[in-house]
Order: structure tokens, then C-alpha cells, then sequence
């Protein structure tokens, strides 16, 4: 098969993904085209981090591929991935609770800086001179936000919405040319859906082709002109928020059996 | 210097929510913003810790006695050495036994060049040291690519036996069987012997190692290892080359490692095999934990208490009476000294599992931020005031009433805000929900699952009027609450007949006439671990029902079950609550669920949204799930 077209940020082929005896993805196809913000919806254990993983490298696609602005990226590793502009940010943040925010945003430059342990003896000055650059680029993304109050706090001490914006700076400041959000709205209160809700438009504002996934339906049909349904590993569809949700197949996925009413 | 270090680290944990307080004096230079900087204050600012701890080990070299000099002198050269082992272990959060072999090489090296005319020259030997302890650092990092914990850790002491080995061969074929004996360190025409001077050099050596250090874990390279040692995985996932930077922190520590064995050739004076034993890898993971993991501080305060343990207990016992308790000490000190250790181990692991120095400043930051926190638990009567304490004056008693719960993860994740929840007896109460909504955090907390250390638990939950909250698993269980989980519900290994005689003392067959557990019966002998979901389920609750619990809890009975099988598990629920069991059943399946309960609560980010009969819920359950609006 070939590559799709360099035109197409993001574009997933036949994607499948078995553990074992189990198909956690069953042919899953999309495209992801400029600027646009992607939804994927789907209950729980539909496949939606699953997808995720695949095209972050995290998981291996057992068949299928993931072409990244024509350029085949499955099959590479996660930081080789992520080096050619791939940028995600995690359902859950409990990885990385030892951070403080301002260090933790900085790890979004990590593949950037020209960083080795021999540079930053030898050539302390100039590596001195990055980081406060990128400190204060990480400063910035963080104002933008509103949480440049925060940048000495430890993520544990924060409140999951602040971590999820936090993290959603961290792959920012990488300069993604693609932005996978997994599910920025888990664990989070109303008020903070909110916060996060306006951290996805600023994301949007900079014209980043996102794919968002989450289990909110209201909150990713408010972000997004496309949506993409998965149930069981398995496509239901493509398309407008408001053309799925009226679909009887769709209300079936959600609804664990056909509709009541 | 040490000192100095201390406080600098401990300030700039120091820091929780504040508006813009400058952290420590050195990221005061480095930001643009701060009111109180001079020009002058700024630009001496980062210095001052390293002046004033210079000047202390100067006013400690020359006024400490002879014996208390010999001693620091070992404590500085363990400081090094901890400080790389801290870069594995602390940082990068690769367990490591190879400290006493990548000194023992160190030590060797410079036991062999001191002798050689030329390359005995100061720093040559020792720089040597360095550079051969790199390279086996990156010998060691090849196994450490593929290995973790325990794994890890054994793979490294294999280059103990083979380093212990070859020395032991070195010293029998060269005559030296009482060990290697190093010339002293000469600089020029100085000779240093341990003393005055000699604690000075080291003061430098360590000076030296703390800055090399810091310059790595103030920049990226410090980043990407927290990022590693807190998830490999998640690390990669962001752009983080992990094999890359595992080798980078083997190599450096490694080097630092046999830099400080190099020192301590110097030092003693001899090598020997017999000195760098596996118990005297381990007496520098002690350091570590005992000071502090993760902190140059902490390996320094560590070091200090580790190496001056036995001398300060001698010097107890030298004013203690010389017969009795005082005789038997001084003849048995070795054994009171490890007896010791161990001791203090356990104390620092049992209440500063993350070591001294981070519990003190820790301790330190609680103290100065306690007038902040206390307004702040405050506002939890006011909002219990506004409700009513007893719901309903009903006369069906309640088997469990639930109310205020607030269920808070130390991640900062909201599970579960202000939730009120009622099962009465002889009932079926279903908790609805999608994945997130609070449900299994709120079984969890009922049944006792959520240790108070990792959860912030507060409200009411009375199990028969009984508080429960925050009991153990094994009170509540006792108080006849039994909890079938939503993974895990089976052991694997055991069969069917094993699962039924755990839950009672009695005959089990009784349960296995009842027509729902019939399916089991022809299953008695084989492990569970064979069964299917829907027949693990129903072992579950077969062995849950022996117990004759007052409350059944069931966690998302539906998960992964094709709909034959929910319909058979469903109508063993119902069969367990017609024989008079109370049930309280959490659940995504909504037809499932409303098919069953006889009370439905809805709930919805961590809150009930809504409750009421299955008839009434119907449509509310449609109307708010996902699909609409």
C-alpha cells in the first residue's frame, strides 16, 4: 500500500490490533485533514486509547498503517514518533507526579534541545542560555493558559483539570504538527471541563490538526466538525456530531442494547 | 559546602501555590523578574551557598582533631560515591548494586598506575579511574536497556563477582595477598596523608562532583530522567530517547562511582579484595535511602550517618561503666553497630519512606504553610448545614446510608463530590453510570478499598447505623460486606470446589442446589482460571452468597458478558435477592441495570444526578446519556 498523500496530517489504513485472542481494533480507517480538530468517541473499552497508542507508537498496529503528512510512521518508536512532530498528551498524569509544572511543560521541548549530559558540563553556558529560552517560552504557553501562577507547584498537589491544561502546554511547547488529546476531560468536575474545554480552543486558535478522544459526547461534538465512533474495536462511522448521534447503531453502542425509547 | 547544598535543595521544594515567589537564590538569577535583586545580589547569589560551605569545610579542617578529620575523610569520599550512585538510583530510578565493584575498579586502576613512573602524575590515575568506570557503565546499561527492578539489580552485582574475582587473581599472582599498596597522593612535591589537607582536597573533589552533577539534573538531561524512572513508557511516548538516557546516567555515575573508589585507594593507601563486598554495595544504598533518594543533600546527610554510626557508638560505650552492660557492648559492638543499621533502616523506611532530608524540609514546609491550610477545611460544615442530616423520616431501616462522601485521589482527581446514596434491605440499588462517573470510587470507598493515605476521604458512611468510613477492608467484611470486583473476582489457580470451601466452614453443597449456581457444579474440579467470564462471575457470587453478606456489592457484573450470559448472571441477582440478600449493584450497562434495580441513582462526574424508580429513570437515563443534546 502506499502512502497516503503529504498534503493529510494524519491518515490511519486498515488499522488492527489483537492482544492476544482479543481484536482491541477491527479495520479502523481516517483521516485527520489541516487545522481540523477529530473526535473519537466510543464507551469504555471501544479501543479509543488503544488507537491512540497505535498511532503514538506506544502499541504496534498488528496490521494496517499510520501515515504522518505522507510519511509512514507505524512501526517506528514513540520517541521517533514523537521527534518528527507527533505530539499526545495522557489520559492520566499519575506518570509524572515528581514534576513541578514549569519543569514538566519543559519536557515538551525534549527532542528539540540539543541536549546530552556532556553539554551541559562542557558547555554550560550555552545550554544555560536554551533553557532559559525555553523557560520562558514554557512561561508563556503556561500565562496563555492561565496557570503561570503555578509553575513552582508539584502536578501531584494540582487539581486534575489544572493537570490535564498542564499537560496539554507540555505538548504544546514541542510545536506539534499533529496533537493526539486522550481523554482530556476523565477525572475531571464540571467547572473544569470548562478551563479545559478553552485550553482545546486556544489549541485550535493555532490551526494544530487535533484528534481528540473522549468518552464526553456533548464535549467533543463541541470541539469537533467530524467525529469518529468506535464500538468494540470495531468503526461505526464517520461524520458530523450531529449526523452520528442520530444514527440507531450509534445509540446501540452507547446504550449497551437497542434503544429504550 | 554541604551545608549549603542542604538548604538550597530544601527551598526549592519549598514551594506549593505561591504567587511569585522566587525560589532559590540561583533561578532568582536566571529569571528576569524579583523586586529585592540588586544587580550585585544577583550576580553573587548563586555563589553564596558555595562560599559559605568552602569557608565551613576550611574552619572544620583546621580546628576538628586528628580522629575526626580521619573520619571525614572517609564520610566525603562516601559522599561521592553515593552522589553516583544517587544519578542511577535517585534519578534515573535504576536499582543498582554495582557500587562496591566500579569503586573496587577504580581503586585498582590507581593502585596499578601509582606505581607506574609515568602515569602516576596527579589527577592522571584518577581521571583514568573515570574513564574506565564510564566505559563499564556502559557494559552495565546493556542489560539495564532490557531489565528492571530486582532484575536489574542482580544483573549489576554480576560485575561484582567478576570484579572481585580478578582482583583476588591480580593480588595472588603478584605476591600482594594482604592487598595492593597504593603510594601516597603527591601533588607536585605535596604529599597528602589523611589529615588537614587531605579533607580539604576531598572537600574539593566533592565541590567538584555536586556541580557536575547539578549542571546535569538542572537540565534536560535531569528531566528526562525523572521522566524515566516515573514511566518508562509514558517517558518514550512525549519524545524521550529512554535507552539513550539510561546510558547516559550509567556512564556518568559509573565514572563518579570509580573516581570516588580512585580516592579511596589514595586514601587507605591499600587495596583489597576483601574490602568491596556485596554488604559494602549495599551499605551505599542504605545512604541513599537513609538520607534521602533523589537528593545530592541526602546522599551527603546519608553518608555522614552511615560512616559515623560505629564511632560515635564506640565513643558511647567508652564512657559507659567497663564492666556489665559497658564490657558486653565494647565485645559485641560489630553486632550492635549492623543491629543498628538495620534499626534505622526500618525506623526511616517505616516513617520517612522518602529519607531524612526530605522528611526535615518536608516537615519544615508543613509547619511554615499550616496557617494557609486552616481555613480551608472550613468550608465543610457550612455545606453538610445546608442539607438535611437524616434524608427521609422512612420506616424501611436502611442497610447502607451514604451521605456527604467526598472522595478525593492525592493525583488531584475528583472522584466522588457531596454524593448521598440509600440501599434499603431486602432491595436491588443500582448505581448508573458512565466510565469515570465515581461509581467504582464509591464501592471502593464503602467496602474499604481506599487506604487513607493515598485518598482524602470525608462524609458519612453508615453501614446498618454503623460509621464505616475509612475502615479496613477486613472491618467492613467483618461488619458483612461483601464486595465482588469488577477484575480479579476468582483465583485463577484454585478450582471451583477450592473457591466454595474458603468461603465457608461448613458443607458448600447446599449453594450449588440452588437452579441459578447449577452451571458449576459440573465445573467443581477445575481452576478457575479456565472459566469463562460469565461463569467466573457466577462462582463469584456463588462464594459471595456463602458468606451470607448483609450488603452484596457488585461491580459492573456486565463487563465484557455477551447478552445470554448478563441475562443468566442477572437472573441469579435477582434469585440472591428474592432469598432476602440487599444488593447494591454499579453499573454502565443502563438496560441491564434498570431491568434489575429496584432504585436507580444516576450518576455523573462524580455526583448524583438524578435517582428514582427504573420507570422513572428510563427516560431520564436516555436523555442524558451521550447520544442527545
Amino acid at each position: 500500500m502506499s502512502t497516503t498523500d503529504q498534503e493529510t496530517p494524519l491518515a490511519v489504513r486498515g488499522a488492527l490490533l489483537r492482544f492476544g485472542g482479543i481484536l482491541a481494533l477491527n479495520d479502523v480507517n481516517f483521516d485527520v485533514e489541516p487545522g481540523e480538530t477529530f473526535g473519537i468517541i466510543g464507551p469504555n473499552g471501544a479501543g479509543k486509547t488503544a488507537l491512540l497508542n497505535c498511532v503514538s507508537g506506544v502499541y504496534r498496529l498488528t496490521e494496517g498503517n499510520v501515515d504522518f503528512f505522507g510519511e509512514r510512521i507505524s512501526g517506528l518508536p514513540p520517541h521517533r514518533i514523537s521527534a518528527k512532530g507527533l505530539g499526545r498528551t495522557f489520559q492520566n498524569m499519575e506518570h509524572f507526579r515528581r514534576f513541578k509544572v514549569l519543569e514538566y511543560v519543559m519536557l515538551g521541548r525534549m527532542h528539540e534541545a540539543r541536549a546530552s549530559v556532556f553539554a551541559s558540563v562542557f558547555a554550560w553556558p550555552y545550554m544555560e542560555r536554551l533553557e532559559r529560552e525555553e523557560r520562558s517560552l514554557a512561561m508563556e504557553l503556561l500565562e496563555e493558559l492561565g496557570l503561570a501562577h503555578l509553575a513552582q507547584a508539584k502536578l501531584s498537589d494540582l487539581p486534575y483539570g489544572v493537570q490535564k491544561r498542564v499537560d496539554i502546554a507540555r505538548a504544546l511547547l514541542g510545536r506539534p504538527k499533529v496533537l493526539l488529546l486522550d481523554e482530556p476531560t476523565s477525572g475531571t468536575i464540571t467547572q473544569e471541563r470548562t478551563e479545559v474545554s478553552r485550553a482545546i480552543d486556544m489549541v485550535s486558535a493555532r490551526g494544530v490538526p487535533t484528534v481528540l478522544v473522549d468518552h464526553d459526547v456533548d464535549f467533543v461534538s463541541r470541539h469537533c466538525a467530524r467525529v469518529l465512533v468506535l464500538s468494540y474495536g470495531k468503526q461505526v462511522g464517520v461524520g458530523s456530531p450531529a449526523e452520528m448521534l442520530a444514527r440507531p447503531d450509534v445509540i446501540e453502542t452507547f446504550l449497551g442494547t437497542p434503544a429504550t425509547s | 559546602m554541604t551545608t549549603g547544598e542542604n538548604t538550597l535543595e530544601g527551598q526549592a521544594t519549598n514551594v506549593e501555590v505561591p504567587p511569585e515567589a522566587p525560589a532559590s537564590g540561583a533561578s532568582t538569577a536566571g529569571r528576569p523578574s524579583g523586586l529585592r535583586s540588586s544587580k550585585g545580589y544577583r550576580l553573587l547569589a548563586p555563589f553564596l551557598p558555595w562560599l559559605a560551605g568552602a569557608l565551613a569545610l576550611v574552619v572544620f579542617a583546621n580546628t576538628a582533631s586528628p580522629y575526626v578529620l580521619l573520619i571525614s575523610g572517609t564520610v566525603l569520599i562516601y559522599a561521592i560515591s553515593a552522589i553516583g550512585l544517587n544519578v542511577v538510583m535517585g534519578q534515573a530510578g535504576l536499582v543498582s548494586i554495582g557500587n562496591a565493584a566500579l569503586m573496587a575498579v577504580g581503586a585498582y586502576t590507581t593502585a596499578i598506575l601509582a606505581k607506574e613512573e609515568s602515569w602516576s602524575a596527579f589527577p592522571l590515575p584518577i581521571i583514568i579511574s573515570g574513564v574506565i568506570g564510564g566505559l563499564l557503565g556502559l557494559l552495565i546499561a546493556l542489560p539495564a536497556l532490557r531489565l528492571r527492578g530486582i532484575y536489574l539489580a542482580l544483573a549489576t552485582l554480576a560485575l561484582q563477582f567478576f570484579v572481585v574475582f580478578a582482583g583476588d587473581r591480580y593480588q595472588a599472582e603478584s605476591g600482594l595477598l594482604s592487598g595492593v599498596p597504593v603510594p601516597p597522593l603527591s601533588i607536585g612535591d605535596r604529599y597528602f596523608v589523611p589529615g588537614r589537607d587531605f579533607v580539604l582536597l576531598l572537600g574539593a573533589f566533592l565541590g567538584l562532583t555536586i556541580l557536575v552533577v547539578r549542571a546535569m539534573s538542572r537540565h534536560a538531561p535531569g528531566r528526562m530522567w525523572t521522566a524515566i524512572s516515573e514511566s518508562e513508557l509514558a517517558a518514550t511516548a512525549i519524545g524521550v530517547n529512554a535507552a539513550r538516557w539510561k546510558l547516559a546516567a550509567f556512564v556518568v555515575s559509573s565514572a563518579i562511582i570509580a573516581v570516588s573508589g580512585s580516592l579511596f585507594a589514595y586514601y587507605n593507601q591499600i587495596v583489597s579484595a576483601e574490602t568491596f563486598t556485596i554488604e559494602f554495595a549495599v551499605v551505599f544504598i542504605i545512604i541513599l535511602i537513609l538520607g534521602g533518594m533523589g537528593t545530592m543533600s541526602g546522599a551527603i546527610v546519608g553518608s555522614v550517618i552511615v560512616v559515623s554510626l560505629p564511632y560515635v557508638l564506640t565513643r558511647l560505650t567508652g564512657t559507659l561503666p567497663s564492666d556489665g552492660i559497658g564490657e558486653w557492648l565494647s565485645n559485641n559492638i560489630f553486632y550492635v553497630n549492623n543491629g543498628l543499621y538495620g534499626l534505622l533502616v526500618l525506623v526511616v523506611l517505616l516513617y520517612m519512606p522518602q529519607g531524612v532530608v526530605p522528611s526535615v524540609t518536608g516537615l519544615a514546609r508543613r509547619l511554615a504553610h499550616r496557617g494557609a491550610d486552616q481555613p480551608r477545611s472550613s468550608d465543610r460544615p457550612a455545606r453538610s448545614a445546608a442539607r438535611p442530616a437524616v434524608a427521609k423520616g422512612d420506616d424501611k431501616p436502611a442497610v447502607l446510608e451514604v451521605e456527604d462522601l467526598d472522595v478525593m485521589y492525592e493525583t488531584g482527581a475528583r472522584a466522588v463530590s457531596g454524593l448521598h446514596l440509600r440501599v434499603e434491605a431486602n432491595a436491588i440499588v443500582a448505581v448508573l453510570g458512565r466510565n469515570g462517573a465515581g461509581k467504582t470510587s464509591t464501592l471502593r470507598a464503602v467496602s474499604g478499598f481506599l487506604g487513607t493515605e493515598q485518598v482524602r476521604l470525608r462524609g458519612h458512611i453508615r453501614l446498618e447505623g454503623k460509621d464505616v468510613l475509612g475502615s479496613s477492608p477486613g472491618r467492613t467484611a467483618a461488619a458483612g460486606l461483601v464486595l465482588v470486583p469488577e477484575r480479579d473476582k476468582v483465583f485463577p489457580s484454585l478450582t471451583v470446589e477450592e473457591h466454595l470451601r474458603l468461603a465457608t466452614s461448613g458443607d458448600y453443597r447446599p449453594v450449588l442446589e440452588k437452579p441459578h449456581f447449577h452451571r458449576l457444579r459440573e465445573r467443581l474440579d477445575q481452576p478457575a482460571g479456565l472459566l469463562s467470564g460469565g461463569e467466573r462471575q457466577l462462582l463469584a457470587l456463588a462464594t459471595a452468597a456463602m458468606l451470607k453478606p448483609r450488603l452484596l456489592m457488585v461491580d459492573e457484573f456486565t463487563l465484557g458478558l455477551a447478552p445470554v450470559m448478563i441475562q443468566e448472571v442477572a437472573r441469579v441477582i435477582r434469585g440472591l435477592r428474592d432469598e432476602g440478600m440487599t444488593v447494591l449493584l454499579v453499573e454502565q450497562n443502563a438496560a441491564a441495570a434498570l431491568e434489575l434495580a429496584d432504585h436507580v441513582y444516576l450518576m455523573e462526574g462524580g455526583e448524583v444526578v438524578a435517582e428514582g424508580t427504573p420507570a422513572e429513570m428510563a427516560d431520564r437515563v436516555t436523555m442524558t446519556s451521550e447520544v442527545t443534546s
